[in-house]
């Protein structure tokens, strides 16, 4: 077990290390210097260069840079709001993404639970023809969930939902924060509540089908109990594997719903840092994403492998 | 020592008695998979859909009598009509309440039919939906097979050669692995210009190591098989093992892969293109359109739903079929 924590810690910190290391070479490769002005000698070039720690080695300057990002200091803003530290950009805006995020998984879960619980429990043998029915049904919603994209959802959303019909606000309002996000929290479920209702089925029916579950039917459980008792708990773990799928499903997602919501999180302002070219806001979302995914498919990797003892001993012995 | 030939040999009875017993006998690989997908109405609809898809992908901008990228200022926001369907009549939800009106007649054009109506340039929307249909079929079909190449080519090598080889290649997909596709495509966009080239490049640095993965798990399952030692002891080298014996065994998971593929780039290349990323401005696809539809929703949705309606079938579709393969070549989820 120590082995397999060590092995994923150190690949997790590899990676970041790794994602820096890229953001640094894009830093490079990016043409022009702050310095190119005609007007400037060669001494008062290399004074500037000096001040700025420009004439030093890559490999110093690499590991300036890594010092920075780790202290939180990914420079100012250019463009979007001129002089202003990145950090508190995105600090600003990260509580209303991680709101917008966590409702969205607190939404679909719920949701995707249920969907899938119901399916498996009409899908399980001698339910009879409406059964049938309302698996296809349950079934046809999470293929739509799963092939949509979030925003497409978003778009349509808005143009009916606040557009057309009224319902919600179109656009984020700071007075009214829960209503007007309301329509990206649901766009962004969808497609968690699919993935989730699909996992869920198919682990669920499989438990349902298994010799103990018939053992507690025979014995005359009811269909509330036997969920309760054994479909939950053995269902669940299979869900745990695809965490990682649908956080990287709303990192995606947030980009575009909250840029087409106006809403101030930090997907918003990675979107329009991409257009305005503020490049060192970009960086250091990047570095915000990686980080979040990592930090994420590490805590996962470990909970997997403390909840199935199978996993570690496949990691070690590769 | 002399050749036997065949007149050696001798018939033994008559061999009209001889019958393969149908009861017993399973299919092969390839008839049990067909039957297997072709049993499911779900995947022959997704089928269905996705031809038809591709027939108007190809055919429609052609078969259109206007040009996709025609600008005619004359014509611009028509709304769609078309023949005893539509009229080309629109409501406006004003500031001064709702009124409608048509265009069309304002014009004087008579025997006009826009299918999906016109842009804010005059350009027509049915021919521009369907070649954006065709440019992001095609990206997402040339991505999903330089992936499956690449993937296919690094798993096998890594599963078949093993040991140290395996360890320092499988370490390399981990730590790709888990570097979130969103951030490598964006950054890499940003730095290549815009247009199909730069996509196809993002989506091969980020679409490959599912494949590999997949197929090093093939891989692994099948080399220590007696196949595989029959074609070793008979003097096979590494080349014929991996492509004549291994290949034909994984093929199945391969096309499953390149149909799971599609969708993904599919959705990258609207992603990035609603983001500002994609293909430049004035070239035509579907993240472009649903872009530049979104942009005039509000005041003309006519140019928002077609493409948006085009993406979701499309997507449904191969999701459909995807699925349906996956069962198809692997009815017990063994890989």
């Amino acid at each position: 077990m120590k082995k397999y924590m060590l092995k994923k810690f150190i690949i997790s910190i590899v990676t970041l290390f790794l994602v820096v290391f890229i953001l640094f070479l894009l830093m490079e490769l990016m043409p022009g210097s702050p310095f190119n002005n005609d007007k400037l000698t060669e001494d008062q070039r290399e004074m500037l260069e000096a001040a700025y720690g420009l004439d030093k080695p890559v490999l110093y300057r690499f590991l300036i840079y890594v010092k920075n990002i780790f202290r939180g200091d990914f420079g100012v803003s250019y463009n979007l709001s001129i002089n202003t530290p990145v950090s508190l950009m995105i600090s600003s805006r990260l509580p209303v993404s991680m709101a917008i995020g966590l409702g969205a998984m607190a939404l679909g879960s719920v949701s995707g639970l249920l969907l899938g619980f119901f399916a498996a429990f009409s899908h399980a043998p001698g339910s009879g023809k409406y059964g049938k029915i309302a698996d296809s049904v349950c079934m046809a919603i999470s293929v739509i969930g799963l092939s949509v994209p979030s925003y497409i959802f978003a778009i349509v959303m808005s143009y009916f939902c606040g557009f057309r019909w009224k319902w919600l606000p179109l656009l984020y309002d700071f007075r009214k924060p829960v209503t007007s996000s309301l329509m990206a929290v649901i766009s962004l479920s969808i497609f968690v509540a699919a993935v989730i209702a699909r996992y869920t089925r198919d682990e669920a029916s499989a438990v349902l089908r298994s010799d103990y579950v018939l053992f507690a039917i025979s014995q005359g459980l009811s269909n509330g109990q036997i969920l309760m008792k054994y479909v939950i708990r053995n269902s669940l773990m299979g869900v745990i594997t695809v965490m990682t799928m649908l956080l990287v499903g709303l990192l995606t997602g947030s980009l575009v719903t909250e840029r087409i919501f106006s809403i101030p999180g930090i997907g918003f302002l990675m979107s329009s840092a991409i257009e305005a070219n503020d490049y060192n806001v970009v960086v250091a979302l990047s570095f915000v994403f990686a980080s979040i995914y990592v930090t994420a498919r590490l805590l996962l990797d470990l909970l997997y492998g403390i909840i199935d003892p199978r996993v570690r001993v496949s990691g070690e012995g590769r | 020592m002399d050749q036997w030939t065949k007149e050696d040999f001798i018939l033994k009875g008559n061999e009209n008695d001889f019958t393969i017993d149908n009861t017993v006998s399973g299919d092969s690989y390839w008839k049990g998979a067909a039957k297997r997908f072709f049993g499911r109405k779900s995947n022959l609809t997704g089928l269905v859909l996705l031809i038809l898809l591709v027939v108007l992908a190809v055919f429609a901008p052609i078969l259109s009598p206007y040009d996709y990228a025609e600008q005619n200022l004359d014509r611009a926001d028509l709304a769609p009509r078309i023949p005893y369907v539509l009229s080309g009549t629109e409501k406006y939800n004003g500031t001064g309440g709702a009124f409608e009106r048509n265009k069309y007649q304002e014009l004087g054009l008579d025997n006009v039919y826009y299918f999906f109506g016109t842009d804010n340039l005059g350009r027509d929307l049915f021919s521009r939906c369907f070649m954006g249909l065709r440019v992001s079929l095609m990206i997402a079909l040339v991505a999903a097979l330089i992936n499956v190449a690449i993937g296919m080519n690094y798993g096998m090598i890594s599963g078949y050669l093993g040991g140290r080889t395996d360890f320092i290649m499988q370490q390399i997909v981990d730590i790709a692995g888990s570097i979130p596709t969103l951030v490598v495509v964006t950054l890499l966009m940003i730095v290549l210009k815009p247009g199909v080239g730069s996509i196809i490049v993002a989506l091969m640095l980020t679409g490959w190591m599912e494949m590999s993965i997949i197929t090093r798990a093939q891989t692994l399952r099948y080399k220590d098989r007696e196949f595989v030692l029959a074609a070793r002891t008979l003097g096979a080298g590494n080349s014929f093992i991996l492509f004549k014996e291994l290949l034909p065994n994984i093929a199945g998971s391969l096309i499953t892969q390149i149909m799971v593929t599609i969708p993904d780039a599919i959705f990258l290349e609207t992603f990035l293109s609603f983001l500002g990323l994609g293909l430049p401005v004035g070239s035509c696809s579907l993240g472009r359109l649903i872009s530049e539809g979104f942009d005039n929703c509000i005041l003309h949705s006519y140019m928002l739903f077609p493409c948006v309606i085009i993406l979701v079938v499309l997507m449904i579709a191969c999701n459909l079929v995807a699925d349906g393969l996956k069962e198809a070549f692997d009815p017990d989820g063994r890989a």
